[in-house]
């Protein structure tokens, strides 16, 4: 499988989560799709804890370990990076996106590589690493079967755990007809075309000869990286070819190993509602092998070397400001799964690598407000992220300090800025306040039937495309209360 | 100044700010309904409830001889001319290899060369293997867990490249939970550069959330059982 | 026992028998209900919409209005009562002359079902109410004040009332202040999938604590002619005597008690 790579991330967008969302809305079947995986993984991970006597010790600890280390990231890093080398694996820092690409590419041409087997990143995806291998005459393969198709069709993942949950079953036949000349029976049902993928990555895997993976956690105390599958592809990724990249964000450490099987209980829970991932994976170095060569007292099999590029690209800003909570998160997927919002959008509508609740505050954290200043905004501020989150991290009070940097920016729009000032300043003025609600109700009465309203004027328009607006009552409450009391002998 | 010590510098300086580690207090709701335990079950049994619960076969052996057979049935029903196997001293099941040859199954110990085209021929070859043979360090009954380590004579693609892992575990290496098995073995992460957690067969939701099991490691896991 | 009243902008202006069937259940006690002067609005828009220094004026204003006295608050909104009890102390935290008395004030406010099962202990208001109805937990009230057992507890008492489940009960409607407007599409696919669930359940009536809520609901469910009845939980609990028909909430009705 070969063919002409194509930048996903540079296929132009849409400015606004707006209008990408109408997009999505208006896709025929897209929300149900998006329905169909979202309440299967909700409704899992809520009876996964049911099951669970010890879960909500487990998430307070949990949080309290990655409360630790980012707090404490320095100290941490430092260790890991100590102890990894000791272990003979090589750690290379990237300050920025175009630094990571650089050392990854560096790498591939060292050694020659031709072939790339990918497991799954969304550190690889955030840094647009891809297309530099690319560029460099690297062919690349995503193997995460989810990605594969993803990767065939030119498309970004929607999800962070499962990338194509925008995808019909007949969506990802069309994908394999064309992409992979595949023949009907292959593609009849999803076991069919799984077992394409199968055969068509296994031959990939083969012959590759660098596996680029992401990184669940790295582990301070031993120098590991963890990676986390249910395939098997995060396995054969760092463990068949003769070179493995691993890409691991900045915050992505916990610091023993006991920690660790903290995280990969609550990580498989909040995300699938398994006990635990098929695979989990820790790695110590490459290969090791005897200094006399023996056959018996060497590993017979693994990578020749291991490098792991730490990526910053944004994350040290963020740490000892009230952003930093977000360093927490482990990238489980339930706040997306929950939101109501990314339930009826979808991943793509949030622009970037990362979506749903988290995305809509890492995103404008890592990369800025430019761009993406509607993000926080998208948002009822519902609180059902911050209730299903394994780590507790608290996604309203983020957004809510993401827009008010926006307010100070000007991002909002003339009305809303004009309008809240002016109801603020009301709002101080008992009796103008009044005289202001007697005024809005003569105005929502013009054009209103049965105490309803069917438009409104202006940017108010948006209330009234889907719902109607009530008439203002005739004497407020506390008019009503004071006749009331007025009445009284 | 390297990028090591920019950005560790960088992180130093955040971390002076105000916020820390930037978390508010958690904003807490309770828990609407109170879990419930599951009920305790000897720890073999709940193994085998767990893995097989997860499409894995666990199959009881009350001694090595039932075991080797165990193994032996497994290649026939596969007509597997090979196996990709540990040391038979690191699968622990003596006569293992031994009753394979009587039976014209061959026992590849997985030594991956170095140099090409070698190396990619002993992967090529390796890939056609039908089924995997490897032992366990420690196991895991509430989630139906096996742990296997890298090391020598036991190589990390005898539980990964064949469709088919057949792995022999001894009871007295199984425990009641995750924790209870890294408290027994806190060492465990160090004795290989791999330590795999398996749970179960191979899967993936990907394609409109249908379940499929064997997509890149092994579609069917065997767990051999022993006192 | 005397409390204060904060009827909470929607209610005022909109809403107004809300405030008044909150007083009745409450006066029903022997409670006496107090409505301080001036109140107007607590600052929920504007910190939402990231206008903090907006936010902190307009609490402060609460904040004046409701510590001139120090008998209990109680606010028929789980949004407003979190906004005072978590939002407003940390607003005022930098200003000497509001930082504690914004404290005590959190420590003293209640949301109206809170307020009836957890410190009047009054899970049974003696309410009846014949019809079948659905209960809609508001988002602000149900996560960020646990607001949740008090008015399932509150409709269990109410006479001949037929509670039904609601699926996904616990989704938020889409309302989230200016998100309706400013994120309307959205706002309303999460609308119409609440709606669904409504009229799935068949019940005649859809109870919640929150007007806002209930506005956008009753909004939807006027827009497609639906007889489904919008009623907040002291409408529900002010009704002594079989009711029925009683007819859909009426925002400029002239009807008082």
């Amino acid at each position: 499988m070969s063919g002409p790579h194509e930048d996903r991330m540079s296929v132009p967008q849409p400015l606004s989560f707006h209008r990408r969302a109408a997009d999505a809305l208006s896709t025929p079947d897209l929300p149900q799709k998006i329905e169909r995986a979202t309440a299967r993984l909700v409704a899992a991970r809520h009876a996964s804890f049911a099951a669970f006597p010890e879960g909500e010790a487990l998430r307070d600890e949990a949080r309290a370990i990655r409360a630790r280390v980012v707090g404490h990231l320095d100290q941490h890093l430092i260790r890991f990076e100590a102890e990894l080398q000791k272990r003979g694996g090589h750690l290379h820092w990237a300050a920025t996106d175009d630094d990571a690409r650089r050392i990854v590419v560096g790498i591939a041409r060292a050694h020659e590589v031709r072939n790339v087997v990918k497991g799954k990143s969304m550190v690889s995806e955030e840094i647009e690493l891809n297309g530099a291998l690319e560029a460099a005459g690297v062919h690349v393969v995503e193997t995460d079967l989810g990605e594969y198709v993803a990767q065939l069709a030119g498309e970004p993942p929607s999800h962070i755990v499962g990338p194509i949950i925008h995808k019909s079953r007949e969506d990802v036949a069309a994908v394999f007809r064309e992409k992979l000349d595949a023949a009907e029976e292959d593609v009849s049902d999803a076991a069919r075309m799984t077992a394409l993928a199968r055969r068509t990555l296994r031959a990939e895997f083969l012959r590759a000869d660098m596996g680029i993976s992401g990184t669940n956690f790295g582990v301070a105390e031993n120098g590991s990286i963890c990676l986390v599958t249910n395939e098997g592809n995060g396995r054969l990724t760092t463990s068949l070819p003769r070179v493995h990249v691993a890409l691991l964000g900045l915050e992505r450490i916990v610091p023993t190993v006991a920690d660790l099987a903290i995280m990969l209980r609550l990580l498989a829970r909040s995300a699938t509602g398994q006990k635990l991932t098929v695979y989990s994976n820790l790695l110590s170095g490459p290969r090791r092998r005897h200094p006399s060569g023996s056959e018996a007292a060497s590993e017979p099999d693994g990578p020749d070397e291991v490098h792991v590029v730490l990526v910053d690209n944004g994350r040290s800003e963020l740490l000892g400001t009230e952003l930093a909570e977000i360093l927490y998160c482990i990238r489980c997927g339930a706040c997306l799964n929950t939101c109501p919002v990314f339930q009826n959008v979808g991943g793509h509508a949030y622009g970037s690598v990362y979506s749903g609740p988290v995305g809509a505050v890492l995103t404008p954290a890592l990369r800025g407000l430019d761009g993406f200043a509607d993000l926080p905004h998208a948002s009822s501020l519902c609180g059902a992220c911050r209730e299903i989150c394994p780590v507790r991290i608290d996604i309203p009070r983020m957004l809510l300090a993401l827009r008010a940097k926006g307010a100070r920016r000007s991002d909002t729009p003339a009305w809303v800025r004009q309008g809240l000032r002016m109801y603020a300043w009301l709002a101080r003025r008992p009796r103008l306040f009044a005289v202001a609600a007697r005024a809005a109700r003569v105005a929502t009465r013009m054009g209103a039937r049965d105490g309803w309203r069917r438009s409104l004027p202006g940017p108010l328009a948006g209330w009234t495309d889907h719902r109607d607006f009530p008439v203002f009552a005739p004497r407020s409450f506390q008019r009503l209360w004071r006749e009331r009391e007025r009445r009284k002998p | 100044m390297s990028a090591r010590d920019q950005i560790l510098a960088r992180v130093a300086t955040s971390l002076r700010r105000g916020w820390g580690a930037g978390g508010g207090h958690a904003h807490r709701t309770p828990p609407r309904a109170t879990p419930e335990k599951p009920a305790a079950l000897p720890l073999r049994d709940r193994f085998t409830s767990e893995l097989e619960a997860l499409g894995g076969r666990v199959h009881a052996a009350r001694s090595d001889a039932e075991a080797i057979q165990a193994v032996t049935g497994i290649c026939a029903e596969r007509r597997a001319p090979c196996v990709l196997a540990w040391y038979e001293e690191h699968v622990g099941l003596p006569g293992l290899r031994h009753a394979l040859f009587d039976r014209k199954i061959g026992y590849d110990t997985g030594w991956l060369p170095d140099g090409e085209p070698a190396r990619s021929e002993r992967l090529q070859s390796l890939g056609r293997i039908a089924v995997g043979v490897t032992g366990v360090a420690a196991a895991i009954a509430d989630s139906g867990t096996i742990a296997v380590v890298s090391g020598p004579g036991r190589p990390r693609l005898a539980s990964l490249l064949p469709p088919v892992h057949v792995a022999v575990l001894r009871e007295d290496r199984l425990y009641a939970s995750l924790p209870a098995l890294l408290a027994a073995h806190p060492g465990l992460a160090e004795q290989g550069s791999n330590l795999v957690l398996i749970t179960g067969p191979s899967r993936t939701a990907d394609i409109e959330m249908t379940l499929t099991r064997g997509v890149h490691g092994p579609g069917e896991v065997h767990v051999v059982l022993l006192p | 026992m005397r409390i204060q009243l904060l009827a909470t902008c929607l209610v005022d202006h909109l809403f107004p028998r809300v405030g008044l069937a909150a007083a009745s259940v409450l006066e029903r006690f022997g409670v006496e209900v107090t409505v301080p002067a001036g109140q107007t609005c607590c600052g929920q828009p504007a910190l939402n919409a990231g206008f903090t220094d907006e936010a902190r004026s307009m609490a402060r204003h609460t904040v004046d209005v409701l510590t001139a006295d120090d008998a209990p608050v109680v606010v028929p909104s789980g949004s407003c009562a979190d906004m005072i009890v978590h939002h407003t102390p940390g607003l005022l935290a930098g200003d000497p002359s509001y930082a504690s008395r914004a404290r005590a004030l959190a420590a003293r406010t209640h949301e109206f079902a809170q307020f009836l099962v957890d410190v009047l202990k009054r899970p049974d208001c003696g309410a009846c109410l014949a019809g079948s109805a659905v209960y809609h937990p508001s988002c602000h009230g149900l996560r960020a004040l646990g607001v949740d057992r008090q008015p399932r507890e509150l409709l269990a008492h109410v006479g001949e009332l037929d509670l039904r489940p609601l699926r996904d009960a616990e989704t938020c409607c889409g309302f989230g202040g200016l998100f309706a407007v400013k994120m309307s599409g959205v706002s309303g696919a999460m609308l119409e999938r609440k709606i669904a669930c409504i009229e799935e359940s068949g019940a005649g009536t859809v109870v919640a604590t929150d007007m806002s809520c209930l506005m956008h609901i009753a909004g939807g469910l006027h827009r497609r002619g639906s007889r489904v009845e919008v009623r907040h939980l002291a409408e529900v609990l002010a009704v002594m005597e079989d009711e029925r028909g009683s007819g859909r909430l009426k925002a400029a009705s002239t009807k008082t008690e």
